[in-house]
């Protein structure tokens, strides 16, 4: 009777064991990311404007017995748009331990003073465990001109003034100093300018040109 | 009514003596218990917490020059046969560093080299992580990290010596800049 009491006993805690072992035979699994996203935005001569989105990083693995993790693949995720251009677009899948480096770029020729609307998340998505990774840079671009009056020449340096005949100029220095020769009276100079919601920000982007005429402040 | 006393009494006692057995359980048996059926439904079960970032836009200044720099040649290098919209994105990202037409065709050299090594780099690492997976093991991911920032070291080492100080004195006040539209692992921060 001792003897049955004891089995039965044994047999019931056994059964309590083996359930807390089948829920740690599920795979456990920790993923800690150290993926870097770069945005990098610039203008060139003709207004058109780039987006271009890095991706960039790894992911540490933590691995229970039960996960097979060589199964696993990463996929870069980009989505980088510029007004109605550019859109999602996937890198090619690597093992789960593996280094990725993935991006996309966009431009998208644009109109000083007008704003274009942004966007540029970069997500990491896995074939276990979807996406567990993600960061977002989106709001809104616009390409700013500030036109400059010629001032006069020190050094082989020319000093151009901000000169406004219209409109304001949202972004730059009242005087600038441009390498000499200066052929003309005006220079023009732009700016991307990124905003989010009431928060916006001048980037130089060190396009300009000289001008004979001024052109309005944007 | 008496017998009916007894036995809500003894119900009463019983329920009480029942929640002192389960309440004695060690947890993680009663936590088991209840996961079981949960296993069928979700099989896998990841932590997808987030590591810390760099937001370069709030903390700019926490961010690494080697970070920075790996972030920013990735960005303004290209592949040994650009298109000629790529090219003008080059130009377009460089331009801040006003070099000359002499330096840009150097720099446009460097990044090539440096476009290549860093894929070379990651080709190799990502090939012996592949095995590693393959026989269980985790791979050890450091000295691939050392060599990625050597190659990064390297292109930017290369640029100093290609271009005038100042040019470079340009180039570095841009990319410093350029931090605040980085987000940045914390491990690539320490």
């Amino acid at each position: 009777m001792k003897t049955r009491l004891l089995t039965l006993t044994f047999a019931a805690l056994c059964s309590l064991l083996f359930s807390s072992n089948a829920a740690a035979q599920g795979c456990a699994l920790t993923l800690t990311p150290h993926y870097s996203q770069y945005v990098s935005r610039s203008l060139d001569s003709s207004n058109n404007i780039y987006q271009h989105v890095e991706l960039d990083g790894y992911a540490d693995v933590g691995i229970s017995a039960s996960c097979h993790m060589s199964t696993a693949i990463h996929h870069p995720s980009i989505y980088n748009t510029i007004g109605s251009q550019g859109g999602s677009s996937s890198g090619p899948g690597a093992c789960a331990s593996c280094y990725v480096s993935y991006s996309t770029t966009v431009n998208f020729p644009g109109v000083p003073g007008i704003e274009y609307v942004v966007s540029a998340d970069s997500s990491m998505v896995c074939t276990l465990a979807g996406t567990f990774w993600g960061v977002s840079s989106d709001g809104w671009i616009r390409i700013a001109v500030s036109n400059y009056l010629y001032g006069g020449t020190s050094f082989s340096v020319c000093t151009y003034n901000l000169y406004c005949t219209s409109g304001y100029a949202s972004c730059g220095y009242p005087t600038i100093g441009v390498d000499a020769p200066c052929p003309s009276n005006y220079f023009v100079a732009r700016y991307l300018v990124f905003r989010i919601g009431v928060n916006s920000t001048c980037f130089p982007v060190s396009i300009g040109n000289f001008s004979a005429t001024p052109v309005p402040c944007s | 009514m008496s017998i009916t006393k007894r036995s809500l009494t003894a119900a009463l006692l019983g329920s009480i003596a029942l929640f002192i057995v389960l309440a004695m359980l060690p947890s993680k048996i009663v936590q088991g218990r209840s996961a079981a059926p949960q296993q069928a439904v979700v099989p896998h079960i990841h932590d997808t917490t987030p590591a810390n970032m760099i937001d370069g836009s709030v903390h700019p200044e926490m961010i690494q020059d080697k970070d920075a720099y790996r972030l920013f040649l990735q960005a303004a290098a290209l592949g040994p046969y650009p298109s000629a919209e790529e090219r003008n994105r080059q130009r377009a990202t460089l331009a801040a560093a006003h070099f000359t037409d002499a330096e840009m065709e150097s720099a446009s050299s460097i990044l090539v080299e440096f476009k290549s090594q860093y894929e070379d780099a990651i080709q190799k690492y990502n090939t012996s992580a592949e095995a590693a997976l393959a026989s269980g093991a985790i791979p050890d991911i450091r000295p691939f990290l050392l060599e990625r920032d050597a190659v990064v070291q390297s292109a930017k080492q290369k640029l100093e010596d290609a271009v005038s100080p100042k040019s470079m004195v340009r180039l570095h006040a841009y990319v410093q800049g350029e931090k605040s539209r980085m987000k940045v692992a914390m491990e690539g921060a320490q």
